[in-house]
């Protein structure tokens, strides 16, 4: 009887952490800032409810429930492991899922860009857009390819500590920094695919560039 | 000898339940993806492993504890390999680390090419 009363109450109470735990995971899910964070939530989640099976094979004492949790795990990781080839072949994208501190960022960053080096960034959208492709949106869409590589690593930051969001100073020479990056990463983008494509010709480059930034445009 | 068997049946879960709540407070508390994911990974996968074992005790049978274990160590072995395949998919395309990380030490090849 007493031994029954200790594992009852062991399994209350592992039951009551393991709903917390599962709305805190769920909480996460829903405001993960990027894609990965989701795909680890979930992946958190299945672990939960397979703790939440074990506790229920102990409460009812069908230990076939074993089974169940090991299947859901494996299921866990099939998903898991599907979701990391998927975000493998897929791009980062801007402004990804429409996290909360990402529409703050643009206000501040496109200020110093704009400053520091227009001329540069317009050339190289030029030549990496193609002279015959729409000259038109040609600002627009760089200010789109650009700005999210700009503004990705301070959503991060700005959770954690949102008092330094007023401190410019600090603010533009980090700018500055990630720009440079930037910078670096477009570069290696266009020497990769200038390395990738040497028997294309300009002609089809020109072709076949319009339809990335197209692509990413997309939600 | 019953009273043996729910004392660490008892102790199991609540271990595995204490390790489940960090890891989730480590989820939320976390500023980046890839420390979100040592929490998550390692203390969650080791909470609900816990979990299953303390199952296989209760049962106080050997089949049962064999199955146990044997979800335990599938659970422990594969939730790594996930994790480390997912880190380095969001590595790769190009998701930051936060801002006070000190270094990246896979990112020196990328930036040279």
């Amino acid at each position: 009887m007493t031994a029954d009363t200790i594992t009852q109450f062991a399994v209350y109470v592992g039951l009551l952490v393991l709903g917390a735990s599962f709305l805190l995971t769920v909480w996460r899910v829903i405001k993960g800032p990027t894609l990965p964070d989701r795909v680890i939530a979930l992946d958190m989640l299945v672990g939960i409810v397979m703790g939440f099976i074990a506790l229920i094979a102990i409460r009812t004492g069908f230990t076939l429930y074993i089974d169940i949790a090991i299947s859901l795990g494996l299921v866990g990781f099939l998903a898991t492991v599907a979701f990391a080839r998927f975000i493998l072949s897929r791009k980062r994208r801007g402004g990804e899922d429409g996290s909360p501190p990402e529409p703050v960022e643009p206000e501040l960053k496109p200020v110093t860009q704009d400053a520091s080096k227009p001329a540069a960034v317009k050339s190289r959208a030029k030549d990496r857009q193609g002279s015959a492709a729409a000259p038109g949106p040609v600002p627009e869409r760089t200010a789109a390819g650009i700005m999210p590589v700009v503004a990705d690593a301070s959503p991060l930051e700005a959770p954690a500590k949102p008092a330094t969001r007023k401190a410019d100073a600090t603010k533009a020479s980090a700018a500055k920094v990630k720009i440079a990056k930037a910078k670096a990463a477009g570069k290696a983008a266009v020497a990769a695919e200038a390395a990738a494509g040497p028997a294309k010709t300009r002609k089809s480059r020109a072709a076949t560039k319009p339809t990335k930034p197209a692509k990413k445009d997309t939600p | 000898m019953d009273i043996l068997f729910a004392l660490v049946t008892a102790a199991l879960i609540l271990v595995g339940a204490i390790f489940v709540l960090a890891a989730t407070l480590g989820l939320n508390r976390f500023p980046d993806l890839y420390s979100r994911m040592h929490a998550a990974s390692k203390a969650g996968t080791v909470g609900s492993a816990l979990m299953l074992i303390a199952v296989g005790i209760h049962a106080a049978d050997l089949a049962i504890l064999a199955r146990s274990f044997a979800g335990f160590f599938f659970f422990v072995l594969t939730a790594p390999v996930s994790a480390h395949l997912l880190a380095k998919a969001a590595h790769e395309t190009g998701y930051p680390l936060s801002g006070i990380s000190v270094r990246d030490d896979m990112n020196k090849g990328r930036e040279e090419i």
